[in-house]
């Protein structure tokens, strides 16, 4: 049966026809019949074979797309008609939408062509981990965490709208070996110290020291840390790295006007926090706070971090610390003698917080704890009988194979065992200890490209799918964004992956997977560049109620809201809209939300005066499309483009006059009134017409995702206008507001679903999707269709599909 | 010679049988309270020689006048006293500071019992010399003769001057002042007075009959009878003039250092963590520093917290700025009260900003300066030791 499009698959046909590339835009028109005659009339009399201006002939380039230096010339073309450069102004002029269609098209075929280069495979298809994948490996294979992030060890991996495990862009230099060298050593390093780990448990307590004191005062009670917003108390420091239990005991008070203390600590080496956590706890009841959290060496500071406290700069430093200075001491909110009386006002006469304050009575740390699950894993690495002087070579032979199968993901030839053998032998003949050599072949094994690439097809076969273990790391790298685990192997050896069955069978027992919670994290990550959140700290003069921890809570909420999708197998529809959302203390406070009675993030279900719901006005979507001063249309349109539809538009001209503050004599206007403004002009209107709806949609928020009536504009006379989130879709749809343009969309869930299935193809099988992917992309999307596009459903059909096992 | 002293442990022991107890000490010796100025005539007068000071924290030792009770001239220790942080001080008919004061110098003060809490700040004395304590130890005013007498009126008329034998003999003229010496006296004189005339000293043959002057008295051999030696003398009001116009000076511009004390009525509408406090400002202060603060209150004051000694932290550094919302002044002002009482707002309160503490207030336009250590409170330790005087 043919199904009927709606109005708003329509429009989206419309919208993308000359951008789409892939899945469900219409077939693009010819060269010949769209393009041709433009050029035939602007452009060849120039450039033919008669009168080649500029030693340039249009008339034989090429029609293709694929081809780079072809492209490079196309691109370049496109480039001048942009800018106004071509035609010349005192050669005929084309109209706007002329000139915008032909430009369309151009930039749609270049994209395209872009598209089929990064999906190329030849025999062999080498997809290089990503740091991510790598520390995750790691850890699965030895036990141990290595912090990828840690300064020095990795570079970024380069992303391709957000995603950073494209293989096509995961290239290797010389740099990268001596990285994966050094990385290699620091693992076995860990896993294998040279003395043992020791186990300990540190305490710091507020009182300790304080005894005397408080007894000589006649002060009754025990010393606590007052740790006030924008306190930081360095309390920790790690010596070994490794996993850490943390603990600690303290209070949080709220002020009745303000909100909620919050608990970040704070690595000093690595420059992020390790915990985030709003604390509420009455003074005389302290709650206990503990965790556990893979740590490198370094100091660790509790930081109090909550914005716009403390209003006076450079002063307010010394109010503040002088609270902790001079013999001051806190004991409680009832006995205030021994707080130096030129500090802040911290509580009032009847002992209620004027501030967010955290109470810290003691910490303490335990660690470097490790498992039996990780000793396990690291039990059958070494040869059980090596000595100081000697290993013997059957045993060595049959652990080095069963340590470079494991961590190859596939079973190691022979002649590859002769090659790590050789490797010992030279060592232990240069004189090194067995201990030594041997380790040096296990470093061998990481440092080799069977390691740290996914490898793909051979040179001696051509194969247009995977094979078992092929398969068997396509999935976990997939689910679990690390190596197969034993059974996983084993079952690609038994052959049972090839069966749906088996397919299917494994498929669950790794969604059950606690690991399959990294997928749950990095394919959102990256599916909505999440990455770009706080990309530009919002200015605090405009928006002083931004802070890290509001930032942090808005991607929270995403993965979490991403992560109850996925746990209830929920629709897809969700992601567009939905009557609840995943929501902390900090987050309920910026959305206006009624207040929550506890902490941590928590389902909460949303009113229609929230005008919240899905994920489009979620604010880390919101302000990841903004910059640090002003919410950007136009990137959120693009980014609506990108992420719900899969579709990137074509770059803006490069001459663009960036918008200019409205002048002091001027009524105020509204980004939109300006931009309006700037898209009558020829050659911006037609993208604009495209883009800017998806855009102007979200005008009733601002640049971090707060709910407004009327834009805040500095300069210009007159009062601060109200907003318009109306618009005009091209196939003529109107909508009034963020709620309407979702409704639009939920009329039409099969072409998000599809674009849906695009982005999670493209994470799974690491390369971009091309035109030859979209039958088996639409075709995911329609079996998933019967049970309403559940997540669960989508992942599992993706995973059972012949373009998940194609090559 | 007088004999105030003796009346008024006499009136208070009457007072004292007829009241029930409580209400007895309310009214006969009422115990100050924070946040709150003393009644009218309510202090005990008590007067002595200035004999020693702990300028810093405002605080000093008199040798009382006479020798009652017990031979105290002989064998009584001095009134060790604090001043209230409202407490005022004059010298030469100007505000002064304590250390304004030369030792040795002739004072009349009102005294209180120490505030609830502060019973320890003039520690009692050893058990040998119990009988000898005055309660009253915390000052409302101390000064010096010249200005307790001019305040009231009060001037003396030169009866005659006997140079051999060292005597002068003058009588009360003007105005009779209640407490203090208002009969005809005779004091010591010798060439070690200053006598002034104009912005000149001159000799003591210059002084003649029938001259209104003013003095100061100081210690002489006679003292357990009450008598005094004139250790300065001014003998026109030209000379009067200029000594408490140099006073005035020097005090101005201590304050302008220092600012003006002040403390917290109410703190009110903690708006995350701003307020509005109304404080009201101590009295005795030259008029033109209050004068200068109402001028320009439209650019806001400083506010640092002060010690109940009037000593700051480190006041350049740890004051808020609040802007005024409201400056009212009320006619008649208690004693200690400058009758000025100042609304402002913060966008930040210190812990000090509470009802009763004291404050010193910085006029927008007085220059920064940062206070030699031993006037600073540094740390919890310092500010606790100086709670208490060191009896020496």
């Amino acid at each position: 049966m043919i199904r009927q499009k709606s109005p708003l698959a329509l429009w989206i046909i419309l919208l993308f026809a000359s951008t789409a590339s892939t899945t469900f835009a219409a077939k693009p028109a010819g060269f010949d019949t769209s393009i041709q005659p433009f050029f035939t009339t602007y452009c060849q009399r120039c450039h033919d074979a008669q009168k080649q201006e500029g030693k340039f002939r249009l008339d034989t380039l090429p029609r293709e797309f694929v081809d780079q230096a072809t492209a490079q010339r196309w691109g370049e073309i496109v480039f001048r008609m942009n800018s106004g450069e071509m035609p010349p102004k005192n050669e005929p002029q084309p109209k706007a939408l002329e000139l915008g269609a032909v430009v369309d098209w151009l930039s749609t075929r270049i994209k395209d062509g872009e598209a089929a280069r990064l999906a190329q495979r030849g025999p062999v298809s080498l997809y290089r981990l990503s740091r991510e994948e790598y520390g995750h490996t790691i850890y699965d294979l030895l036990g141990v965490y290595l912090d990828v992030n840690q300064p020095g060890l990795f570079n970024d991996d380069p992303r391709w709208h957000g995603f950073n495990r494209i293989g096509a862009l995961l290239s290797l230099s010389p740099s990268h070996i001596d990285r994966y060298f050094l990385a290699a050593e620091k693992s076995f390093n860990l896993a294998f110290p040279d003395q043992p780990t020791k186990s300990a448990i540190v305490r710091r307590d507020a009182n300790q020291g304080h005894e005397i004191l408080l007894a000589e005062q006649k002060i009754t009670g025990s010393v606590r840390w007052q740790v006030f917003p924008g306190r930081r108390e360095n309390l920790m420091n790690i010596s070994q790295p490794g996993n850490y239990r943390v603990r600690i005991q303290l209070s949080g008070l709220q002020p009745p006007q303000g909100p909620a203390p919050h608990l970040s600590i704070w690595h000093q080496e690595l420059k992020k926090s390790i915990y985030d956590q709003d604390i509420l706890a009455p003074e005389d009841k302290p709650i206990l706070v503990e965790f556990e959290s893979a740590l490198s060496p370094g100091g660790l500071s509790l930081i109090n971090e909550v914005a716009g406290a403390f209003k006076q700069q450079g002063e307010g430093d010394h109010t503040a610390n002088i609270l902790h200075a001079g013999g001051s001491v806190f004991t409680s909110t009832r006995d205030m003698r021994r707080i130096n009386p030129t500090g802040y006002l911290l509580f009032t006469d009847t002992g209620e917080p004027i501030y967010p304050m955290l109470l810290i009575d003691w910490i303490e740390w335990e660690g470097p704890i490790i498992t039996d699950e990780e000793q396990k894993k690291r039990s059958d690495v070494f040869p059980v009988n090596i000595t100081a002087m000697k290993i013997d070579p059957g045993e060595m032979r049959t652990q080095l194979k069963r340590f470079a199968s494991r961590a190859w993901r596939r079973p190691m030839t022979d002649a590859e065992v002769d090659r790590y053998v050789t490797i010992v032998e030279s060592e232990l003949q240069a004189g090194e200890t067995p201990d030594t050599a041997y380790r040096a072949a296990l470093v061998g094994v990481l440092t080799s490209k069977n390691f740290y690439y996914l490898e793909e097809g051979s040179v001696s076969q051509k194969r247009d799918t995977v094979n078992d273990w092929e398969l068997a790391s396509r999935l976990s790298y997939f689910l679990w964004s690390s190596m197969p685990d034993d059974e996983l192997l084993a079952a690609a050896q038994a052959g049972s992956l090839a069966h749906p069955d088996g397919l299917k069978s494994q498929t669950r027992r790794m969604l059950a997977d606690s690991k399959y919670r990294r997928f749950t994290e990095s394919f959102p990550k990256q599916w909505l560049q999440l990455h770009r959140v706080g990309m530009f700290p919002p200015d605090p003069g405009l928006y002083p109620g931004y802070d890290k921890w509001l930032e942090t809570s808005m991607s929270l909420e995403t993965l979490a809201f991403f992560n109850e999708v996925d746990s209830q197998n929920l629709s897809l529809r969700e992601f567009i809209s939905s009557d609840w959302t995943m929501a902390n203390p900090r987050l309920a406070a910026h959305y206006q939300l009624p207040p929550l009675a506890t902490t941590g993030l928590q389902k909460v279900k949303l009113r229609p005066e929230d005008h919240r719901g899905g994920l489009l006005t979620q604010a880390a979507i919101l302000s990841l499309t903004s910059d640090g001063t002003r919410h950007r249309p136009v990137h959120r349109g693009v980014w609506v483009s990108e992420a719900i539809f899969g579709r990137t538009p074509p770059p803006p001209p490069p001459n663009v006059e960036p918008l200019a503050p409205t002048l002091s004599d001027k009524p105020k206007a509204t980004i939109r009134m300006q931009l309006e403004a700037h898209a009558t002009h020829s050659t911006c209107a037609s993208c604009h017409q495209k883009i800017d709806p998806l855009g102007f949609a979200f005008e009733n928020f601002d640049a971090i995702g707060g709910w407004r009536t009327e834009e805040h504009v500095a300069t210009g006379q007159g009062s601060n206008p109200l907003v318009n989130a109306s618009g005009v879709l091209l196939q003529g749809q109107q909508f009034q507001g963020p709620d309407e343009f979702k409704h639009l969309l939920l009329q039409d869930l099969d072409h998000f679903a599809e674009a849906f299935v695009e982005q999670l193809a493209t994470y799974a099988l690491r390369r971009v999707m091309t035109i030859d992917d979209a039958p088996q992309i639409k075709a995911i999307a329609t079996a998933s269709k019967p049970e309403g596009y559940k997540l669960r459903s989508l992942i599992e059909n993706l995973i059972l599909s012949d373009l998940f096992q194609k090559r | 010679m007088r004999r105030s002293w003796l009346l008024s442990i006499v009136c208070s022991a009457v007072c004292c049988l007829l009241l029930d107890p409580a209400t007895a000490q309310e009214s006969a010796h009422p115990v100050p309270k924070a946040g709150e100025f003393p009644p009218p005539n309510t202090g005990t007068y008590l007067a002595g020689e200035l004999v020693i000071i702990d300028p810093v924290n405002r605080r000093g030792g008199l040798r009382l006048d006479g020798n009652e009770p017990h031979d105290r001239y002989h064998s009584g220790p001095l009134h060790y006293f604090a001043m209230l942080p409202y407490g005022m001080l004059s010298f030469n008919g100007a505000p002064a500071e304590l250390r304004d004061i030369p030792l040795g110098t002739h004072v009349h003060g009102y005294f209180y019992l120490p505030p609830v809490g502060e019973e320890a700040t003039i520690p009692p004395l050893p058990k040998d010399m119990e009988r000898y304590e005055i309660k009253q130890n915390h000052a409302v005013s101390l000064e010096d003769d010249f200005s307790f007498y001019q305040r009231r009126g009060q001037s003396w008329k030169v009866v005659s001057i006997d140079s051999k034998k060292g005597k002068i003999h003058v009588a009360p003229a003007g105005q009779m002042a209640q407490d203090g010496i208002n009969t005809p006296s005779t004091f010591d004189i010798d060439d070690l007075t200053k006598v002034w005339k104009g912005h000149t000293l001159v000799e003591l043959t210059d002084i003649a009959p029938d001259q209104i002057v003013q003095f100061n008295l100081g210690w002489s051999p006679g003292w357990r009878d009450r008598e005094f030696t004139v250790s300065e003398l001014w003998l026109d009001d030209e000379s009067r003039k200029f000594a408490t116009d140099l006073q005035r000076r020097r005090h101005v511009k201590y304050q302008k250092q220092r600012w003006l004390p002040g403390w917290i009525d109410s703190v009110e509408d903690n708006d995350y963590g701003g307020g509005i406090i109304t404080l009201t400002l101590f009295g005795g202060m030259d008029p033109s520093l209050y004068a200068e603060l109402k001028a320009t209150q439209d650019k806001g004051f400083g506010v640092a917290v002060a010690e109940k000694s009037l000593r700051t932290w480190f006041h350049r550094s740890d004051k808020k700025i609040g802007q005024v919302i409201e400056w009212k002044e009320s006619e008649n002002p208690p004693s200690g009260s400058s009758g000025i009482q100042v609304r402002m707002k913060f966008t930040e309160l210190l812990d000090g900003y509470r009802p009763g503490r004291v404050v010193r207030v910085k006029c927008h336009d007085w220059l920064f300066v940062t206070m030699p250590s031993e006037e600073r409170v540094k740390t919890m330790e310092e500010q606790q030791r100086s709670t208490l005087f060191r009896l020496p």
